[in-house]
């Protein structure tokens, strides 16, 4: 009985897993490297590149906002991190600067849009805009080299504990942290207020402000550790690092959603390994960036229709 | 007589079970102004948007020209002739004048076949002033409507209305935004618009506006009509309109006054904001509830914005415990303890999607979390399945998601809310719209009781609710206080009368 109700409750969840089993073989029958260490490893990195990004957008999708600048922020914080490492500095401190400029993009796209209650989106092409145009100020646009492999940086990507690369453990333990607050805690029900009904959260006395602020914040920080750890994986500083983040973050905050039938951590941590596993795949049968870029596209606007439909549906049930 | 343009017989319209109009007849004659009257809830805008085509009838007919006419949408009633000018004039404020009054049809060459046209400006502006000319009004039609006053907006409306040779003109509310020489000037066009054989339905609250403009009234009440007066034979006073108007039962529904003053835990002084309220003076007392009445555009419902924090005030002192307070937003309010259960609750109260148990405790999370703002889900159900059996929340399941629940139950959760936040000042705004009487008896009920301990203000446009409810009764007009007293010394009709006109007494 126990077994039917869990299958009753999570049938999307079922049927996720089930098409994920169904991608995972197909692409191991057609390419043999598809399940070797070498190419889980790479499908690891995958799919913490894009987890810390979706993790942060998570929060912004949750107070019922957009951001269309966290990639390219993360491009300006990974520049700098690279050109502080070039100028001698310690890879920690370079690291924490890094996300230090990071979060206060993110603090300055939440404040304007918040405080002047303008559109999201145009703010963060703008302000998106305006960090990829500095982050070509310390190189003109070349790669940093200089001391990378002398000042530990590399480390972050490359460590492993118990034979778990540390990117995987950082990624668990922000999740973990992300998901004790928004669903354990009172800030959790803050955010998600915020974003379902803002004047009615006003009205509880909820500072609808700082947690749109906060949300815009995380978005842009982990957007920026997520070009952080790529650069010392690359084991060097390149402009265009978080360029490619924002189509797979989006899709995989969305069908997270289509899975939970609300942006969740948990949805957006799950739908990674989904992302990861087709930009991989592809990558292994040599399909050029248009190529996954089209299928993502088509991944996120099937998430999309999957979670108006979850939507309607409940709406229905409800009269 | 002139002959009647206009014929509603039989008109029944119900909303999910509840009969909102039965068996309503409304006429009109040619060149006459035909005011429609009635409280709040008693069919009035229904009536009119079945007129204009918002609305489709159940039953009933509908003759124009004494021709039968059947149409379901406001673009047929608008090749009908029926013309409606709302409380707030629809315009496009970045279009100039002339724009709007062809609005929709800019092909003023009556070109048929055609699959787009080309807009002739010259030609559209010389029509539009043509129009404007047999009026005494003198409007630049090149400046965009938002640079328009109230009236100039109205005036393009009624233009708009007169381009497609319009029969017959509704009017809801027309001078709610007016002030008394722009009222004057709209008098001037209605007579205007008389003379030439257009047939007006006047709604209003104010009823000397109606003495003054009126030719006949219709009153209807609780959805049927109650009767119809020809003023120029039959002069009524504004006293046996009002008593009209309500009726005299009055529902088993109220809980039983008491008479205990307790002491002053709130003090307004002098409060206003800019054009919506002036110099607003009241005490609010332990035991006494105090009712704001007051009907649209009273600034009712400014003020209770003003006292929750949500709207800034111009000057004027809310004072709680000796201490003048600051509302900066609603948090500065549920601070200083005052909360308020807000006029729409599917949009400013509940968070939809979310559980009762979410809905209830959102307002004070700091009770059922410690270190970190961690959430106790066991002190959470607790205290939430004790709120939902005091008030009586049905089905009694704190999982449910809130949009499930029927209006009145909705409301509990409201209500619940704010009980949870643990304020001294509860302000109840319109607390009883949509819900059925089983709710509204128990929502009055806790009123009731909570007014033993704490201080409450309930702000309404239904005058029975304040009435019957209320111990203490101030009644605003045109943003002004124009009465105060106790319920006991005031009659219904008196304080019907304050809120619907300009004059001090009877």
């Amino acid at each position: 009985m126990n077994i039917k109700n869990f299958i009753k409750n999570n049938k999307i969840l079922i049927i996720y897993f089930v098409i994920l089993a169904v991608l995972i073989i197909f692409f191991s029958k057609i390419q043999e490297n598809f399940i070797t260490v070498r190419n889980i490893k790479n499908l690891l990195r995958h799919t913490t590149r894009n987890a810390f990004a979706a993790l942060g957008l998570t929060f912004v999708i949750i107070v019922g906002h957009n951001d269309l600048s966290f990639g390219l922020i993360g491009c300006l914080s990974a520049m700098t991190t690279s050109f502080m490492i070039a100028l001698g500095q310690n890879a920690i401190v370079s690291i924490i600067i890094g996300l230090l400029i990071g979060a206060i993009c993110g603090l300055l796209n939440g404040y304007i849009i918040a405080r002047f209650k303008l559109p999201d989106i145009v703010v963060t092409i703008g302000s998106g805009a305006i960090a990829f145009g500095l982050s070509y100020l310390y190189s003109k646009g070349a790669f940093i080299y200089d001391n990378f492999l002398t000042s530990g940086i590399l480390g972050i990507n490359d460590i492993s504990i118990l034979g778990i690369p540390f990117p995987v453990i950082l990624l668990l333990i922000i999740f973990l942290v992300c998901f004790y607050f928004l669903n354990k805690t009172t800030i959790g029900r803050k955010f998600y207020a915020t974003g379902e009904n803002i004047i009615a959260a006003t009205y509880s006395g909820i500072n609808v402000r700082t947690f749109i602020i906060a949300a815009f914040i995380l978005s842009a920080s982990l957007g920026s550790l997520s070009t952080i750890i790529e650069t010392a994986f690359q084991g060097r500083g390149n402009v265009k690092t978080g360029m490619i983040l924002l189509l797979p973050s989006y899709a995989t905050v969305y069908l997270g959603r289509a899975i939970f039938g609300k942006p969740t951590v948990n949805g957006s941590l799950i739908a990674s390994i989904f992302i990861a596993v087709i930009l991989n795949g592809l990558t292994l049968m040599n399909m050029p960036f248009y190529v996954s870029n089209l299928i993502l596209s088509i991944v996120l606007l099937i998430a999309l229709i999957l979670s108006k439909l979850s939507l309607s549906a409940r709406r229905k049930k409800l009269g | 007589m002139n002959s009647l343009q206009l014929e509603m017989k039989g008109i029944t319209k119900s909303f999910s079970e509840e009969e909102v109009l039965k068996k309503v007849n409304f006429n009109s004659y040619k060149g006459e102004v035909h005011a429609l009257l009635g409280v709040n809830g008693a069919g009035k805008s229904t009536l009119i948007k079945i007129l204009s085509g918002l609305y489709v009838k159940d039953y009933g007919e509908i003759f124009i020209d004494k021709e039968f006419c059947n149409y379901s949408n406001p673009h047929e009633a608008i090749e009908k002739g029926i013309a409606t000018v709302y409380q707030e004039p629809e315009v496009i404020s970045s279009f100039n004048g002339y724009e709007n009054i062809f609005l929709g049809y800019e092909n003023i060459d009556k070109k048929k076949g055609k699959f787009f046209t080309v807009i002739k400006r010259e030609k559209m502006k010389k029509e539009a002033e043509k129009l404007l000319k047999s009026f005494p009004v003198n409007i630049n039609l090149n400046k965009p409507v938002s640079f328009y006053t109230p009236l100039e907006r109205e005036v393009i409306l009624i233009l708009r209305a007169l381009s497609k040779k319009m029969k017959i003109l509704i009017l809801d509310e027309p001078t709610s935004f007016l002030t008394k020489n722009e009222k004057n000037t709209l008098f001037e066009l209605i007579r205007i618009l008389k003379k030439g054989g257009v047939s007006i339905i006047y709604i209003s609250h104010r009823l000397e506006e109606i003495e003054e403009i009126a030719d006949r009234i219709t009153i209807l009440r609780a959805g049927k009509n109650v009767a119809t007066i020809d003023l120029n034979k039959d002069k009524k006073n504004s006293k046996e309109i009002v008593e009209l108007m309500l009726g005299k039962k009055l529902q088993d529904l109220y809980p039983e006054k008491r008479s205990y003053f307790g002491d002053i835990i709130l003090s307004v002084r002098n409060l206003s904001i800019d054009y919506k309220f002036s110099d607003i003076n009241f005490d609010l007392r332990k035991g006494r509830i105090l009712g704001i009445f007051g009907l649209l555009g009273s600034g009712i419902i400014e003020l209770s914005k003003a006292l929750f924090g949500i709207e800034r005030v111009s000057s004027g002192d809310i004072i709680k415990g000796g201490k003048k307070i600051n509302l900066k937003g609603p948090k500065d309010a549920i601070k200083n303890g005052i909360f308020e259960i807000p006029i729409d609750r599917r949009i400013e109260g509940l968070i939809g999607d979310e559980s009762v148990a979410f809905n209830v405790s959102i307002s004070n999370l700091k009770r059922i979390s410690g270190f970190i703002g961690h959430i106790f889900k066991n002190k959470e159900r607790d205290e939430v399945v004790k709120m939902v059996n005091d008030l009586n929340i049905n089905p009694p399941d704190i999982n449910k998601d809130v949009l499930l629940l029927s209006g009145g139950n909705q409301q509990k959760v409201v209500i619940g809310k704010a009980l949870y936040s643990e304020a001294d000042i509860y302000i109840f705004v319109e607390p009883t719209v949509g819900v059925d009487i089983g709710a509204k008896a128990a929502i009055y009920k806790k009123i009731r009781e909570l007014s033993n301990e704490y201080g409450v203000i309930i702000i309404s446009s239904d005058c029975e609710e304040i009435y019957c409810v209320c111990d203490e009764l101030m009644v605003m007009y045109k943003g002004v206080c124009k009465k105060k007293d106790s319920t006991d010394s005031c009659s219904l009709e008196e304080m019907l009368l304050y809120a619907c006109s300009e004059r001090n007494g009877l």
